[in-house]
């Protein structure tokens, strides 16, 4: 996974002056938010779900060798072939090598999140080998050759006059005066291209909402149906999911099918939810002759080790992204990662290392929004304070940062020094703002007062205030 | 080997837990034998047209549309007067179960086998359902071509109310009771409304690329 984090400061200061981009973002709240919060509304178990759905990955994750191992013979008994690979390399030369052996050269993707971490796509591409993307989002950004900006809508970036240009530039051999402005158009000619690509695919690969260890099944959801066609119409299935994506039961699946939609789009369920397991059997009408499983690491076993293990649990329905302040005001493309928002900023850093990854822990209120909304109920302020620890102990945030919590240390270890600094302070900025008790800019925080007033400090501290005896 | 390097790993991570493999074992074998109830909403009535009638209003909130039938001779003449509706002509291609090539059809167009991308009508029987959000499953298998639920652009989907569960884990146990077929099979479709997508400024359209309608016909006798 290639890594833009670093220029998190400057791409956040970019996305805020974005005016297409806050529209977008806009669109974001209206739709996923508050469709959440209807069907939320609706189903008074919803809380007791998300307590037994956490019980469920908690659990996964403290026996997750034993059921992995059990994914795989069951797996393996209904003719599926599961393969281990350590890191991205080791999974696209597998994936290769399975094309190869295919003699493919059209792969048609269902949306993938760990396709996007291993950045198949490009690696296919280099070997001769054409990958499309099915789902219409993936579609648009694999066009734009973008990351994309959110982990269940990809494209929700962009205006429907940015996917009508890329239609234009990409459907070659159309009229180029035809009618593309509304979404209707675009989403017709969206269907016919890729339908043509659907049938002429060798080898369809999907990602894997979850793995069933007591079948050996992958599970996909899709609202499109593309990863039906994907998996369906070509003579390869290749799924890849990385190993913490197993749950123990089908009654366990449908326990978190329950909260899943219900928590990334703001449906009750999902239009398609697709139960695979192995390939086509003697008597069937159609499905692939072969069925591959990756299970990838690349970084997992690490988490598995490290402080914030609990990220595993995560099932990657975007609720902490469409309720996060951070992510509702810069968009995705900022945190220069596949993962964005808060799910992002934990699991980013703990995969790719948080040298270059720093800025993400950084890049949240702590407000706690993300931990209210989690269908399984991830301690992700938590998990960000750790990192947070953890990139002081290595010495990032630097220089400037790092000398202003030390002259705050300094002061507050000695109290009639942090009192006296306080008080001429309060003093100092109660007076800039006497007229309406409103601070229109104070020095050195401009960056914060250039969008909004400070409310000025009454004059004394509540240490004064306390010894003079106004305790209410 | 890759996989004993992963597995050493996270037998590792998982033993500095403070848990054993011999721990994690009896764990996974507890749950297996006495698994949590689960918590199954409570949502559609009890009785068989009750949850039939919630099934159609969910069902309805995903942009699918229901009829209901009294018997399976009276599929023809309910298909033919839904396509009237809504002016969709052009051939059916239906599963090749007897419970669709034994019906007389005149005088609606109709093939039975899988399916191909000029199929405009697609023609299935529903495995089970689950009222709680009007999801039917489908089952592959030699009278059922998974991509006939997606390829053409109207589906009929048949649901005889004695498959028809209340939630998913009561669909579960009508799968795995059906019997003929080994369940799981290859593909399970769990289908909740028509192809749909909100890519696009967040509006949602259906029909993306799997079927743009999807009617269900309820079967009050079983007749199967």
């Amino acid at each position: 996974m290639s890594l833009a984090a670093k220029n998190f400061p400057a791409n956040a200061r970019a996305a805020l002056g974005d005016t297409q981009l806050q529209e977008a973002l806009e669109r974001l709240r209206g739709g996923f938010v508050e469709g959440r919060r209807q069907v939320v509304a609706k189903l008074p178990e919803f809380d007791a779900l998300r307590d037994r759905a956490a019980e469920i990955r908690r659990h996964t994750i403290a026996h997750l060798d034993q059921y992995l191992v059990q994914f795989e013979e069951r797996a393996t008994a209904a003719g599926g072939i599961v393969h281990w690979c350590r890191d991205a390399a080791e999974a696209r030369a597998q994936i290769l090598e399975i094309c190869q052996a295919a003699d493919a050269r059209l792969v048609t993707k269902g949306k993938s999140m760990i396709g996007e971490e291993i950045e198949i796509n490009d690696y296919l591409e280099a070997h001769n080998i054409e990958p499309v993307e099915t789902d219409l989002g993936e579609y648009i950004i694999q066009l734009r050759r973008e990351l994309p900006s959110h982990i269940i809508a990809p494209a929700t970036h962009l205006s429907k006059e940015q996917v009508a240009e890329s239609f234009q530039e990409h459907h070659t051999g159309l009229d180029a005066a035809r009618p593309l402005a509304e979404p209707e158009a675009l989403l017709a000619e969206a269907r016919t291209r890729l339908r043509q690509k659907f049938l002429a695919a060798d080898v369809g690969i999907t990602g894997a909402n979850f793995l069933i260890a007591e079948t050996g099944t992958s599970v996909i959801v899709t609202n499109e149906g593309n990863g039906d066609l994907t998996q369906t119409l070509p003579r390869v299935h290749i799924v890849i999911a990385s190993l913490e994506k197993v749950v123990p039961s089908l009654d366990d699946a449908a326990t978190l099918l329950r909260v899943l939609a219900r928590s990334a789009t703001g449906q009750e369920i999902s239009a398609y939810t697709t139960f695979s397991t192995g390939p086509k059997r003697g008597p069937d009408l159609d499905g692939p002759d072969a069925y591959h499983v990756i299970l990838l690491d690349n970084g997992r076993t690490d988490i598995l080790a490290g402080d914030n293990a609990e990220i595993l649990g995560c099932i990657r329905c975007g609720a902490c992204l469409n309720h996060c302040p951070v992510y509702g005001a810069i968009g995705g493309h900022a945190y220069g990662s596949v993962y964005p928002g808060p799910m992002g900023s934990v699991l980013t850093p703990a995969l790719n290392g948080l040298p270059g990854a720093h800025h993400l822990p950084q890049a949240s209120s702590l407000c706690g929004r993300c931990e209210e909304v989690c269908p399984v109920r991830l301690p992700l302020p938590k998990m960000l304070r750790n990192l947070r620890f953890q990139a002081a102990e290595t010495g990032a945030p630097g220089g400037f940062a790092r000398l202003l919590v030390k002259l705050w240390a300094f002061a507050a270890r000695r109290p009639w020094l942090y009192r006296f600094g306080a008080g001429i302070s309060l003093a100092w900025l109660s007076a800039r703002g006497r007229k309406d008790g409103y601070l229109r800019s104070i020095p050195g925080l401009r960056a914060w007062t250039s969008r909004r007033d400070f409310p000025a400090p009454e004059g004394r501290t509540f240490m004064h205030q306390w010894k003079s005896g106004r305790r209410s | 080997m890759s996989r004993d390097h992963i597995l050493a790993r996270m037998v590792a991570a998982l033993d500095a837990t403070g848990s054993s493999i011999a721990e994690r074992q009896a764990g996974v074998a507890k749950r297996r034998g006495a698994p949590p109830t689960p918590i199954i909403p409570v949502r559609a009535p009890a009785d068989k047209h009750g949850r039939a009638d919630y099934f159609c209003a969910r069902a309805g909130e995903t942009s699918a549309t229901t009829d209901r039938i009294a018997g399976f001779a009276d599929l023809p003449g309910a298909i033919a007067a839904y396509l009237g509706k809504y002016d969709r002509g052009g051939a059916i291609k239906a599963q090749p179960r007897a419970a669709f090539t034994d019906l007389d059809w005149a005088p609606l167009r109709i093939a039975f086998g899988p399916a191909d991308d000029t199929d405009g009508i697609g023609l299935v029987l529903a495995d089970g359902a689950a009222a709680e959000t009007g999801t039917l499953l489908m089952m592959s298998g030699a009278e059922a071509p998974t991509a006939l639920n997606f390829l053409p652009e109207t589906l009929i989907a048949v649901l005889p109310l004695a498959r028809l569960a209340g939630d998913y884990e009561g669909a579960w146990s009508i799968l795995r009771g059906a019997g003929g077929n080994e369940f799981p099979s290859r593909t399970v479709n769990w289908i909740s409304g028509p192809s749909r997508s909100a890519d696009i400024e967040q509006r949602v359209l259906m029909g993306v690329h799997g079927p743009r309608n999807l009617h269900i016909i309820l079967v009050d006798g079983d007749g199967v």
